[in-house]
């Protein structure tokens, strides 16, 4: 192993990634537990690849044959039904943690300069994992995944000026069908995953560039008190951490997949009315319960376009924060920023518990 | 440290259980996965085909047609003296379609050059073993193509 190691390092000069890894100090203070997200994210995406690439193996992507071809791998091919369920709830807790990850860094306001790309490259992974979540929860093409096709890309219509291009674009066509389904096959396999890659690499060697952001209150502290942030080393101390807990996130999915297996619902009845209390994945339950509180009018627009745009705008708003929050990038408190940050929270834990309740 | 009396010291017992812990965790995680990339759809092939007199007829002497045998492609010839040889179309040597040549009364792989007689035996070429035959009988006014008792030459595929 040794040998291995020198060989290669006569080589190909491993040991300036290890001596930056050894040089690099991760600052040690009360907020320093939202570091570990990043790992237990990149792990989580591993998890995914693998995961997604072996159910390739057996599911088949056509209207008539993807129901099927998932009902066999879980109860004909051994294994299956773990692998699917690990899939599932991996892409589940991918969204949590990618949530946590964004609301801390949101509130620590780690997005102050120099780390506003850092920043935009994160909002563009968060969305793109949701749009991992929705797309996989399409391809059984059950009777959940017929209404969610309906729904969401019939909300993709109600953006302005290039909605309905869109809306057929996501369709391939007027109406949920096979072509839907192979359009979100294809931003599944094909598409999304090699866009967050692409992205994640950008994040990581921009982390990797700026070290990690300490909070504008710990600085203050610091500086007030005179003296220095301790550090501990990356590797190996904060890379064993990362280890301990993904070891222990593998754990908890496995276990969830054991206990919690993923469902199948019944198949596709074009004929059928929408079941009963149908409602988006919880991921998107927020947004669901917000436009559901929408009158029919707001000031003579319809409602669910008035509330589609609201919601844009408050994301935008979060997206360029790192450019209108003034006071953050001049490393002063912002109260105002962390007030919007909590409300931020606020609105999407309660309209999601609401919007599970109801 | 490690007493006198131990085999190990207790960092060797310890590093022991680490490794021995993952290397666990490690088999846990690759039974099942490798159960699941194994997995094999089985695939019976039927106990016969039966083709009717009259589609026989219309085969002219020294003619072979292709037909299916459950997932497996085949080939039916008929003789000049009009006998009807069943075969298996995969070419033992890298499983390509043989076609059958009237004017030399062979079977010929395109792949690789390789040759089989009439009787579907190997004669030139790389294919080690002859072409899989099947046992042609009558019923009636069908003829039944069957696989025979035990399977000759195909690689296991029957």
């Amino acid at each position: 192993m040794i040998d291995v190691i020198k060989a290669l390092d006569e080589r190909i000069k491993l040991g300036w990634m290890i001596s930056l890894a050894r040089h690099k100090l991760v600052p040690v203070h009360k907020h320093s537990v939202w570091y570990y997200l990043g790992a237990l994210l990149l792990f989580l995406f591993v998890i995914q690849a693998i995961t997604g690439a072996m159910l390739l193996f057996y599911y088949k992507p056509a209207a008539e044959t993807a129901r099927q071809s998932i009902a066999e791998i879980m109860v004909e091919v051994p294994y299956g039904w773990l692998i699917r369920s690990v899939h599932h709830w991996a892409s589940n807790l991918m969204i949590v943690l990618a949530f946590v990850h964004f609301f801390s860094t949101l509130l620590v306001k780690a997005y102050r300069r120099p780390r506003e790309l850092t920043w935009l490259t994160g909002m563009v992974m968060l969305m793109l994992v949701l749009f991992f979540g929705y797309s996989g929860y399409t391809l059984p093409y059950d009777e959940r995944s017929f209404f969610a096709f309906n729904v969401g890309t019939d909300m993709a219509a109600a953006v302005p000026v290039v909605g309905t291009y869109l809306m057929e674009f996501l369709r391939g066509g007027d109406i949920v069908g096979t072509n839907t389904l192979n359009r979100f096959f294809a931003f599944h396999v094909g598409v999304l995953p090699l866009a967050l890659l692409a992205v994640i690499v950008v994040h990581v060697i921009l982390v990797q560039l700026h070290g990690m952001s300490v909070p504008i209150s710990v600085l203050k502290k610091a500086e007030t008190e005179k003296r220095e942030i301790p550090g501990k080393p990356m590797f190996p101390h904060f890379l064993w951490h990362d280890a301990v807990n993904c070891l222990l996130l593998f754990g908890g999915l496995v276990t969830l997949a054991m206990l919690i297996p993923s469902e199948l619902g019944p198949e596709i009845d074009l004929l059928k009315p929408a079941p009963e209390g149908v409602k988006p994945d919880w991921f998107f339950l927020w947004v669901y319960q917000i436009l559901k509180w929408m009158p029919t009018y707001v000031l003579s627009i319809e409602g669910e376009i008035a509330g589609i745009v609201g919601l844009i705008g408050a994301a935008l708003v979060i997206v360029f924060a790192p450019f209108i929050d003034r006071r953050a990038q001049r490393n002063e408190r912002s109260p105002l920023f962390t007030a919007l940050g909590w409300l931020a929270l606020l609105v999407f834990v309660v309209c999601s518990i609401i919007g599970y309740l109801s | 440290m490690k007493i006198k009396e131990s085999l190990l010291s207790r960092r060797g017992f310890f590093t022991g259980l680490i490794y021995g812990g993952f290397a666990s965790l490690a088999a846990l995680v690759a039974y099942p996965a490798v159960r699941f990339l194994f997995h094999k759809k089985e695939m019976p092939l039927p106990e016969a085909v039966r083709v009717g007199r009259s589609e026989i007829e219309t085969i002219p002497p020294n003619t072979a047609v292709y037909f299916q045998y459950g997932y497996l492609p085949c080939i039916l010839l008929k003789t000049e003296a009009g006998e009807l040889r069943a075969f298996s179309a995969k070419c033992t040597h890298l499983d390509c379609n043989v076609q059958y040549q009237p004017e030399s009364k062979k079977f010929y792989c395109a792949c690789h050059d390789g040759y089989f007689d009439e009787k579907g035996i190997n004669i030139a070429g790389p294919p080690p073993s002859p072409l899989l035959s099947f046992t042609v009988g009558q019923e009636n006014e069908t003829v039944l193509i069957s696989l025979p008792a035990s399977g000759s030459g195909e690689k296991g595929t029957a």
